[in-house]
C-alpha cells in the first residue's frame, strides 16, 4: 500500500516516453495568412478567410483547411471550421467567435501533396 | 458592551447531530487506517497526470488537463464540497502523501516559530497567488500550472521535514487557508462524543497520536488499585492531529484538515464527525478567536473574491491601461500589484477596521483596550457567507460552462498515447453543463444568499455585543455588505472575457 504513490508517479512519468508528438509541420515554406489579425474582431459568425501561398508566393488550391479556435482560458469549448478547394489560394472557413476575450487560432492546412502546414494566430475579440 | 464569558476548557455537553463516522459503510471506510488514501490516491494520480500533461502536453490551456483540471474542476468541486459536505479536499490532499515521507526523514523536535503561528503568512500567500495568477496568467498556462502543483508538493515536503507539526497546512498553504475559512460554513464538524471521557483520558491520543516505536500500555483510570481501562500504543498506531487541534476543545472547522487521524487515534472511539446546520459555526461566538489574523483572513478572502472576478471583465483593461499610462509601458505587473494591494489588502483592512470603530462610536462603546480588536474579530465571521457566495458564483460559472471539456481533452490525451479504446476522434463539442445565461440565475441566488447570510450573522453579532443599540452597531457592516453585493452584481452582470498572456 505504501508503494502505491510511488508506483503511480512512476507510471505517469513513464508515459512521457509514449507521448505521440503533434502532427509535424512538414511545409514550413508555406505562407498562411488569415483576415483576423489586422481588423478588430467582434463576437458573432463570419467567414474566416485563409490564404495559402507556396515558397514562390504562388497560391495553393486544393488543400484542406482545418481551423480551431481556443480561448486562452481553460474550460471553453473550442470552435472549429473547415474548408476545401480554394480559389486563388483563398479559402472561406465558416467560423464564429462565441465569447469576447483572447483566442488562439490554429490553422492546419493539408496540402494537395500531403504535406501539412500549421500556423497559430492570437486574436483579441470584443463584444459587438 | 457585554464581555463574553471565558469559554470552558472542554466543550460543554451539547446535543450531537448524526455522526457520519457511525454510518454503516462510509463510517468504517473513513475511519479505516488507510481510509484517507481512498481520496488521496485518486487525487495524487490526478495531480501527477496534471503535472505530466502540463509539462508535456499542448500549451493551449483549453486543451490541457493541467489547466482544465485545476482552474475549472478543482476550484468548482472545492467550493461545492465546502458548502455541501466539508473540507474534503484537505482530507484528500495529495500534497500530504510525500509529507508523510518527509515526517519519516524529519529532524523532528523543531516547532514552527512562535511568531509565525498565525494566518498572516497564509494571507500573504493568497495575495501573492492571486497576483501571480493574474499577472502571469497562470490560468492560461499549463506549464505554470504544473509548476504551481510541483511547488505545493515541494513546499509541503520541505516544511514537514523540518518542523514537527503540519506547518504547511496550518500556517502556509493558501488553498488550505481558503478551505479552512469556508469550511466554517460546512454542515459537518469534528467533535467529542462525550467530553467527560476526554477529561479522564491519559494519552490524549487525538492530538498526541497513538504511534510509539515500542508497545506502551496506558491506564486511564485505577479504581481500587485495579486498572479499569487500558490501551496500547505501538508502531501500528497513527499520528495525532497535524494541526495540533484537541478534539474536545474544537469549536469550529478552522485549521481542521478533516484527516480523521484524531478519530483513528482515539482509543475510546470518542471522536465524531457530526452533522449540523450549515453556518452554525458562524453564529457561535465561542467558535472564533478574538484575533486580528483570523479575522483578517476571512475579511480579505471575501474582498479577494470580488477582485478575482473583476480580473475577468473588460473594465480591468481600462484600469490597467490608465495605470500603465502613469507608470510607463511594460508595467503590467506593477499595475496589477497596485490594484490588488488596494482591492485585496487595503480595502478590506480599512473597511473592516473602520466598520468596527464606527460601530463602537455609534453605540457609544468605549473603544479602550482590546475593544476594537474584539469587535473586528466578532464581526469577521459575517464576511464568510458573502465571500463564499461570490466565490461560488465565480467558480461555479467556470465549472458550469466548462465541466465537460475535460472529456474530449482526456480522450485526446489517451489518443496521444496510442490508447484508442474510446475511438480516434474526441467530441470537442462537449463543454458546458449550463450556458452562461442559464447559470446567471444561480449567480444571483448565490450572491444574494451570501449577502443575506452575512447581514443575518452581523445582526446577531451586533445584538450580542451591543444589546439595545444593536441596530447602530450593525449599520456599518450592513453598508459594507450592501456595497460588496452591488460590486459583485456589477461584475457578474458584465460580459466575461477570457484573457490570456500571449496577447499582452
Amino acid at each position: 500500500m505504501r508503494a502505491l504513490p510511488v508506483i503511480a508517479f512512476l507510471f505517469v512519468f513513464a508515459l512521457t516516453g509514449c507521448r505521440a508528438s503533434q502532427a509535424p509541420d512538414t511545409a514550413q515554406d508555406v505562407t498562411i495568412t488569415v483576415n483576423i489579425t489586422e481588423t478588430p474582431q467582434k463576437v458573432g459568425q463570419f467567414a474566416l478567410m485563409v490564404t495559402l501561398l507556396d515558397a514562390a508566393q504562388n497560391p495553393i488550391n486544393g488543400a484542406k483547411i482545418d481551423v480551431t479556435g481556443d480561448m486562452t482560458h481553460a474550460g471553453m469549448v473550442p470552435v472549429k471550421g473547415t474548408a476545401e478547394g480554394g480559389a486563388s489560394g483563398l479559402y472561406a472557413v465558416p467560423f464564429q467567435w462565441t465569447m469576447s476575450g483572447d483566442w488562439i487560432v490554429t490553422v492546419r492546412a493539408t496540402l494537395p501533396d500531403g504535406r501539412i502546414a500549421t500556423r497559430r494566430f492570437e486574436v483579441r475579440v470584443s463584444n459587438p | 458592551m457585554t464581555t463574553p464569558a471565558r469559554p470552558p476548557l472542554y466543550r460543554p455537553d451539547v446535543p450531537l447531530g448524526p455522526d457520519v463516522l457511525r454510518l454503516p459503510v462510509i463510517g468504517r471506510l473513513l475511519k479505516a487506517k488507510r481510509g484517507r488514501l481512498i481520496l488521496q490516491i485518486p487525487l495524487l494520480i490526478g495531480a501527477a497526470l496534471l503535472v505530466y500533461d502540463g509539462f508535456t502536453g499542448s500549451q493551449i490551456a483549453s486543451q490541457n488537463l493541467a489547466s482544465v483540471g485545476v482552474w475549472v474542476h478543482y476550484r468548482g468541486f472545492v467550493i461545492l464540497a465546502l458548502l455541501l459536505a466539508g473540507n474534503l479536499f484537505c482530507m484528500g490532499c495529495p500534497f500530504t502523501l510525500p509529507r508523510t515521507l518527509a515526517r519519516r526523514l524529519s529532524l523532528r523536535g523543531r516547532r514552527w516559530p512562535k511568531a509565525l503561528r498565525n494566518k498572516w503568512i497564509a494571507i500573504g500567500g493568497l495575495f501573492v497567488i492571486f497576483w501571480l495568477y493574474e499577472w502571469l496568467d497562470i490560468w492560461a498556462s499549463p506549464l505554470l500550472t504544473a509548476w504551481l502543483i510541483v511547488a505545493y508538493f515541494v513546499g509541503s515536503f520541505v516544511l514537514e521535514a523540518v518542523f514537527t507539526e503540519s506547518a504547511f497546512c496550518k500556517y502556509v498553504c493558501p488553498l488550505g487557508a481558503f478551505n479552512f475559512a469556508y469550511s466554517t460554513l460546512s454542515p459537518t464538524q469534528i467533535t467529542a462524543r462525550d467530553p467527560a471521557i476526554c477529561r479522564t483520558c491519559v494519552g490524549k491520543e487525538c492530538i498526541n497520536g497513538s504511534y510509539a516505536e515500542k508497545p506502551v500500555i496506558l491506564i486511564d483510570e485505577i479504581a481500587d488499585g485495579v486498572p479499569t481501562k487500558t490501551h496500547q500504543h505501538g508502531p501500528d498506531g497513527v499520528l495525532g492531529c497535524g494541526t495540533l487541534l484537541f478534539v474536545p476543545q474544537m469549536k469550529s472547522n478552522m485549521d481542521c484538515t478533516l484527516c480523521l487521524d484524531c478519530a483513528r487515534a482515539c482509543p475510546h472511539d470518542n471522536v465524531a464527525l457530526t452533522l449540523h446546520a450549515p453556518a452554525r459555526q458562524l453564529r457561535d461566538p465561542a467558535a472564533w478567536p478574538a484575533r486580528w489574523d483570523v479575522g483578517a483572513l476571512v475579511v480579505a478572502l471575501a474582498f479577494m473574491g470580488i477582485t478575482n472576478a473583476f480580473g475577468m471583465i473588460p473594465p480591468i483593461y481600462a484600469l490597467l491601461e490608465s495605470l500603465q499610462g502613469v507608470l510607463g509601458a511594460g508595467s503590467e505587473g506593477i499595475s496589477l500589484l497596485i490594484v490588488f494591494l488596494i482591492g485585496n489588502l487595503a480595502l478590506p483592512g480599512i473597511a473592516s477596521v473602520a466598520a468596527a470603530r464606527l460601530a463602537l462610536l455609534l453605540t457609544g462603546t468605549r473603544a479602550a483596550g482590546t475593544a476594537l480588536r474584539d469587535t473586528f474579530a466578532a464581526f469577521a465571521p459575517a464576511f464568510v457567507p458573502i465571500g463564499a457566495g461570490i466565490w461560488a458564483a465565480h467558480y461555479g460559472f467556470h465549472f458550469a460552462v466548462g465541466a465537460l471539456t475535460i472529456i474530449p481533452i482526456f480522450h485526446n490525451f489517451l489518443i496521444d498515447h496510442g490508447i484508442m479504446i474510446f475511438g480516434g476522434s474526441p467530441n470537442w463539442a462537449l463543454g458546458s453543463l449550463l450556458s452562461p445565461d442559464q447559470f446567471a440565475p444561480m449567480e444571483v441566488i448565490l450572491v444574494i444568499g451570501g449577502y443575506l447570510g452575512s447581514m443575518l450573522i452581523a445582526r446577531q453579532v451586533a445584538a450580542r455585543r451591543f444589546g439595545p443599540k444593536a441596530q447602530l452597531g450593525w449599520l456599518p457592516y450592513a453598508l459594507i455588505f450592501l456595497l460588496m453585493m452591488l460590486a459583485a452584481f456589477s461584475i457578474f452582470s458584465q460580459p466575461m472575457e477570457m484573457r490570456g498572456t500571449g496577447l499582452h
